[in-house]
């Protein structure tokens, strides 16, 4: 694809499916026709936000090379990722760097942290001598904030979560990726500490121009980062573009409720008071994954006919936000103005 | 009665290890006060989850409770009563005295027995990540029925019913009575614990942590359940969080703990307003607002103390930009500086002349917006 070429990755309506064991049942559709892609000329941070379920960590699979896509494909630098060939796929796995979830089953309880280091620079040959090896490792443990005496030596179980999801960054940053998919990185680590791994991936991404894919259910850590911003609901995105425009101007009823739904760190807005109108969007309805119909039917406020028997497309916003809703289709629904807000900005 | 629900003073609670004595909570104070949500809220590690576990006496060794009390004054007469007016108490030997319920007791000194009869009836519990504490091979109601059986003198019948009652309340439909643990998602798990917590109509629930780790979308329906209970049955909340927009949308009170000990308390909405403490000005600094403007944060400053060994003196000292001399030494009380607001720190209060001094031109000048 010619276009390809500007991107360095870009995801082409990638699709997940698992079969169940019962005969006959359909498909669970995890992740459902997904497209986005990242420019190579700079660094970008994008954050993928969705409830359990929704199909990011599928997502991340797909993206990392670990469970091949039922249809689409994952193209790197022009080239698919599941066709490459052995040097090309050695070659991704230095350029691409997962971070993952749970950082107390990503290490093998058995070695010391220093192998966690050791191995990247071997495998890739980052280092001439030990000696060179010894000071790379310090310089990186340096910058996620670690004390290389406090944490050379030991072993997993000796280190926090923290530590040793900052440890995963310390090793991205010796091999010096060219992407980081981080998938949920902030969930087992102490909110004191949210903030310092935050800061390391803006660091990476504005010194080192390292873009990072980072994926979330939590709104209000994901808004920190800032950058590009897509919400995933049942495996498809419903809503994409710019973090600050979809933030303060949430158009898909999904994306509205989600918004509404994080908790504001200020006593005198309580939900209570739209308590009436925001009750059916809680209430736990059935999602259908229907593949002609939107997935967000079964809880939403505005359905309407269509909803159900066609699956709607991307409709631009504006520039900088695209909605897949029927909402905004003008053949459908000529009334909409645009985007009416949940929530108004509650920073003041 | 104008006493609080539950009055705690100087709780110590400490865990033997073979480095010495880990004092996790280290000279607690609170009162929780009748129908209200009590929040406490703190970094992982301060002891929030070490206060709860004490007050429904679940400390195990190697942790004991050094000393303090834990004074549970409850409504006597209506709360051994059924709905239709026959008394259900089991009474024994060993239970507690009508004495002890017209009165209060020390949660403390009470033996197995009148704890069990404590437990579920008077003070439940919906401990952290509870949504895995749910037996999986037993259906939800059977587990909710199960714990009515042991607290109380229901019969099956009305434990039955009065399980479907509760589901109600937090938004769940009877057939989760008959499902199992795993044919329910993560939030209604959870949801069917708070109920099970709600079945005796309790006079204190005690929620741990309990939207961990859930969607937004979930924890909302959660704190509404919380919040449903409260108002439809004048339940008291305690609830623990280290989130504090969680705090933000539910509590009433809201206690700020930091390394064993409670460092302020005041009602929510004037605590995020102003708070007193350079601790918890840091704390509510670094909360992210959704929409707001992005500005870098920075962590607060160095490392939490090692429980071993608090800093002498204030035990924020170390981090604490407007640390002075007597800070290092003098450890600041919990005093009341103004009706409602209780903040230890030397900035407010002088321990000597006490003095209480509410404009300090240090703090003033140092909060940060």
């Amino acid at each position: 694809m010619a276009n390809s070429r500007n991107h360095f990755l870009d995801v082409q309506g990638v699709s997940t499916h698992f079969h169940r064991r019962q005969r006959g049942q359909p498909p669970v559709i995890a992740v459902d026709d997904v497209s986005f892609s990242l420019p190579s000329d700079q660094a970008t941070l994008l954050t993928i936000v969705g409830e359990s379920g929704s199909g990011k960590t599928t997502l991340t699979r797909n993206l990392l090379g670990l469970t091949p896509p039922t249809n689409g494909n994952v193209v790197y630098q022009g080239k698919d990722i599941y066709k490459m060939s052995s040097e090309e796929w050695v070659a991704y796995r230095r350029e691409v760097q997962p971070v993952f979830q749970d950082p107390y089953a990503t290490y093998n309880p058995f070695y010391r942290i220093d192998r966690v280091l050791e191995v990247p620079i071997r495998k890739f040959k980052l280092a001439k001598s030990k000696d060179e090896a010894r000071a790379r490792m310090e310089e990186a443990l340096q910058a996620v904030d670690l004390r290389p005496s406090d944490v050379l030596g030991r072993y997993p179980h000796q280190l926090s979560g923290g530590e040793r999801q900052r440890i995963m960054l310390a090793r991205i940053y010796l091999i010096r990726p060219k992407l980081i998919i981080a998938d949920e990185p902030l969930s087992m680590i102490d909110a004191s500490l949210r903030t310092v791994f935050l800061n390391i991936l803006l660091d990476l991404r504005d010194n080192h121009g390292i873009s990072c894919i980072h994926i979330t259910h939590n709104l209000a850590t994901a808004y920190y980062l800032g950058g590009q911003m897509m919400i995933m609901c049942r495996g498809r995105v419903i809503e994409r573009g710019d973090m600050d425009t979809i933030v303060t101007k949430p158009t898909h009823p999904y994306t509205q409720l989600l918004i509404e739904s994080v908790p504001s760190p200020d006593p005198d807005q309580r939900w209570q008071r739209k308590k009436q109108e925001a009750k059916n969007l809680t209430e736990i309805g059935e999602l259908k994954t229907d593949v002609n119909a939107c997935v967000f039917t079964g809880r939403c406020p505005h359905v309407m006919p269509v909803c159900r028997t066609q699956r709607p497309q991307f409709i631009p916003i504006n520039p900088a936000q695209e909605s897949a809703c029927f909402l905004y289709d003008k053949a459908i629904n000529p009334e909409i103005t645009n985007a009416a807000p949940a929530r108004q900005a509650s920073a003041d | 009665m104008n006493k609080p629900l539950l009055d705690i003073a100087n709780l110590r609670v400490y865990f033997h290890s073979v480095r010495g004595e880990y004092k996790v909570v280290d000279g607690v104070n609170l009162k929780v006060n009748r129908n209200e949500i009590f929040g406490l809220a703190g970094e992982s590690g301060c002891g929030k989850s070490t206060v709860i576990e004490a007050i429904m006496r679940l400390i195990r060794p190697p942790g004991y409770i050094q000393s303090g009390q834990i004074m549970f004054y409850p409504e006597s007469v209506a709360e051994n009563t059924h709905p239709d007016g026959k008394v259900r108490q089991k009474t024994g030997e060993d239970t507690l005295s009508p004495d002890q319920l017209a009165n209060g007791f020390d949660l403390v000194k009470l033996g197995e027995r009148p704890l069990q009869q404590i437990r579920w009836k008077y003070i439940s519990y919906v401990p952290q990540a509870s949504m895995n504490s749910l037996n999986p091979i037993m259906r939800i109601g059977a587990q909710m029925i199960d714990a009515m059986l042991t607290h109380s003198a229901y019969t099956k019948i009305e434990a039955q019913q009065r399980a479907a009652e509760v589901l109600e309340i937090v938004g769940l439909p009877p057939r989760v009575l008959w499902s199992y643990p795993h044919e329910l998602s993560g939030g209604m798990k959870q949801r069917a614990i708070i109920a099970t917590a709600m079945t005796l109509n309790p006079q204190l629930v005690i929620a741990d942590e309990p939207t961990t780790a859930l969607d937004v979308n979930v924890q909302r329906a959660i704190l509404e359940a919380i919040l449903n209970i409260k108002q439809e049955s004048g339940t008291t909340v305690m609830f623990v969080s280290h989130d504090l927009a969680v705090h933000a949308e539910l509590v009433d009170r809201l206690a700020i703990m930091y390394a064993g000990k409670i460092v302020e308390v005041d009602t929510v909405h004037k605590l995020f307003k102003e708070p007193l403490h350079p601790y918890s000005q840091r704390l509510f600094a670094s909360i992210p607002v959704l929409g707001g403007v992005r500005t870098r944060q920075e962590s607060i400053l160095g490392q939490a103390p090692d429980r071993l060994s608090w800093p002498p003196g204030c035990r924020f000292h170390p981090r604490c930009p407007f640390a002075m001399d007597k800070c290092k030494q003098i450890e600041p009380p919990l005093v009341e500086v103004e009706p409602g607001h209780q903040v230890a720190c030397h900035l407010y209060y002088d321990v000597n002349t006490r003095a209480i001094n509410l404009t300090n031109e240090k703090v003033q000048n140092g909060k940060l917006s």
